[in-house]
């Protein structure tokens, strides 16, 4: 058959279009970025789409089953509390709290971590010293534990305690990207720029910026979920979000004696917290391995 | 050698300088006896002497001094610890080996799978399910708690099982058999967490191991793969899995805090919750900085006995250049 190709060139692709074409072919992948998509609007307008408002008691529904039991309704899809509360309609104003503050708190930490991240790796001497080795200790402490202490210090509150998981995701991105950084400093492409005489500025635009994105996107996954489950664990211990606000971790502390009587309002918040971390992992896993092979 | 250990204790002494001065102003907000000095120099001063000669202050609930009660109660944590530690490794190990061996087949994508769920569900979630389903359900194990009160064990090292084997009661295999039940679940999710984590470096490190030139030469002798794994994979890709384990036990104590308060077991973290509840400042203070001194403290002792123990890190320590 005559090729229709008359140029023997090959059209070749910008690795970030490569990328999301590899991310593409992977089926998974793709169904939970559709996911997060939803889980983005559903948090984004939580207020308009949940069928009851946040402080709405329904005295005479205690306790309902969830629809789909005999006994159940379907007026309250997912049941109701023991103060009659609808427990769908918590999850979605819950989605915004957890999973939106979650996300926006990685992503603050992202933007400030890169770039404190960047400025030290691309300095030397004793700032890029200093840096560098208190991290490494100041790391040891796990994210939840410094959280714990912000909080205590500050008050148990839902906003003291997304300060506190800022403060404590923070270093991590500075150590991730200054290792990064640092690393690719030390490459012979950096070298050859630098001969070139390129500023500081084109050294990281051409240089390093292209060759990072793997450990961010890594470091993002990793932030996001460890976010989430810190902030509906402080939400379980007391420490966060208080009532009537309906973050997952504060409605499982509430069902804690409720256990026995309503095991939906146990399972229902808890599958929730599950289902957002494994697509964000998913979703994670699969930009890196489409970054990973796109820049080969 | 020597250089690097300076350093390290160096960093180790700022950053508990650094702590002191966040649980010095934290003690400060409330202890009326600092108001009476003139300068926040020479408070600090004295709260630092106070600290060093292991005065954490006296809890303003109980009346106790702090540095007594975290003592009572931290060696509960620390069992509770130790022993889900040692449950990530006798299944972990396994199970990581296994997937490495069958890197990219069924099995290997099945433990994955389980590993993915692992580090995604909330601890204290599944928790709470397990309590639902053992305790509830199938009335297995007990709902909360460390000893059933029927038991009197004297307390000797706060470690109850060892506590239980050295004491002289009549009861004591009841005990003991007591205590294992009421420990069960509380370890179980605990290790969840490292589990996950060294079945992924396991895995990690036994599929880079077998592909190397002196696994084929065995492999050419005439070796099971049995033996293969037992005399060359393990005892080159275990080291590193071990120091990591170190390295995570600061999660692993926060995991543990979180995992009591839902089991009721009386450690630190449902002690520190409820003097966080409480406004107790002193105990606040006083626990953050026992918890956080000890996490250091066992992050700085697993990389040093990992520079002890491994030549292959030492090598990477010589040959590595310095740009300080």
């Amino acid at each position: 058959m005559a090729s229709t190709n008359i140029f023997s060139e090959e059209k070749i692709r910008s690795p970030l279009a490569h990328s999301w074409y590899i991310y593409q072919q992977n089926a998974l992948a793709m169904v939970a970025l559709w996911v997060l998509g939803l889980m983005t609007l559903l948090a984004l307008f939580a207020p308009w789409i949940a069928p009851y408002n946040l402080g709405y008691q329904d005295v005479t529904n205690l306790l309902q089953p969830p629809s789909w039991y005999e006994a159940g309704q379907i007026d309250f899809f997912f049941g109701t509390d023991d103060l009659g509360r609808d427990i769908l309609s918590q999850m979605i104003l819950g989605a915004q709290l957890t999973f939106g503050g979650g996300v926006l708190t990685a992503l603050l930490a992202l933007l400030f971590g890169a770039l404190i991240g960047v400025i030290g790796g691309m300095s030397h001497g004793i700032k890029a010293s200093v840096l560098h080795h208190i991290l490494d200790t100041f790391l040891s402490i796990p994210s939840l534990l410094i959280a714990i202490i912000i909080v205590s210090v500050m008050g148990p509150g839902y906003i003291h305690c997304l300060l506190a998981i800022f403060l404590a995701l923070l270093p991590q991105f500075i150590r991730a990207v200054y290792r990064a950084v640092n690393d690719e400093l030390q490459k012979e492409h950096i070298v050859a720029l630098k001969l070139d005489g390129a500023t500081h500025y084109r050294i990281f635009r051409y240089g390093i910026l292209p060759n990072i994105p793997e450990t961010l996107i890594s470091q993002t996954t990793r932030a996001v979920t460890a976010a989430i489950l810190d902030i509906s664990a402080l939400g379980f211990l007391g420490l966060g979000a208080q009532r009537p606000y309906s973050e997952w971790g504060t409605m499982l502390s509430d069902t804690m004696e409720l256990v026995f009587l309503a095991p939906w309002t146990v399972t229902l918040p808890g599958l929730a917290i599950l289902f957002t971390i494994l697509t964000i992992n998913v979703v994670g896993e699969g930009m890196r391995q489409a970054v990973l092979r796109g820049m080969d | 050698m020597l250089v690097y250990l300076i350093r390290r204790l160096n960093l180790l002494v700022i950053t508990l300088f650094l702590l002191s001065i966040v649980a010095f102003f934290l003690q400060r907000q409330v202890d009326t006896s600092f108001i009476n000095s003139s300068h926040v120099f020479a408070d600090y001063q004295r709260y630092l002497i106070a600290i060093l000669s292991g005065d954490l202050g006296i809890s303003t609930i109980s009346g106790e001094p702090v540095l007594d009660e975290i003592l009572r109660i931290f060696p509960a944590t620390l069992e509770l610890c130790l022993i889900s530690v040692f449950i990530a490794l006798l299944v972990g190990i396994p199970l990581g080996i296994f997937a490495g061996l069958s890197h990219g087949g069924r099995s290997d994508y099945g433990i994955m799978t389980v590993t993915l769920l692992g580090i995604s569900v909330p601890t204290f979630w599944l928790a709470m399910l397990l309590i639902m389903f053992f305790s509830l359900h199938l009335e297995w194990f007990p709902v909360s708690g460390r000893l059933s009160l029927l038991y009197q064990i004297p307390h000797v090292t706060g470690f109850q099982l060892v506590d239980i084997l050295i004491s002289t009661q009549p009861y004591k295999s009841e005990a003991l058999f007591d205590a294992i039940r009421h420990l069960t679940l509380p370890a179980l999710v605990l290790a969840t967490v490292p589990a996950t984590e060294v079945i992924r470096q396991v895995r990690y490190s036994i599929g880079e191991e077998m592909n190397k030139n002196y696994i084929k030469a065995a492999q050419a002798k005439g070796l099971s793969t049995f033996q293969i794994i037992r005399r060359h994979g393990l005892r080159n890709a275990l080291p590193p899995v071990i120091p990591n384990l170190g390295l995570q036990f600061g999660s692993i104590l926060t995991t543990a805090m979180i995992t009591e308060t839902v089991f009721s077991w009386p450690g630190i973290g449902p002690w520190m919750i409820s003097s966080i509840a409480a406004g107790d400042h002193s105990s606040i203070q006083g626990g953050l900085l026992f918890i956080a001194t000890f996490v250091l403290l066992v992050s700085v002792m697993t990389d040093l006995l990992h520079l002890i123990l491994d030549p292959l890190k030492r090598k990477e320590l010589y040959g590595k250049h310095e740009h300080l």
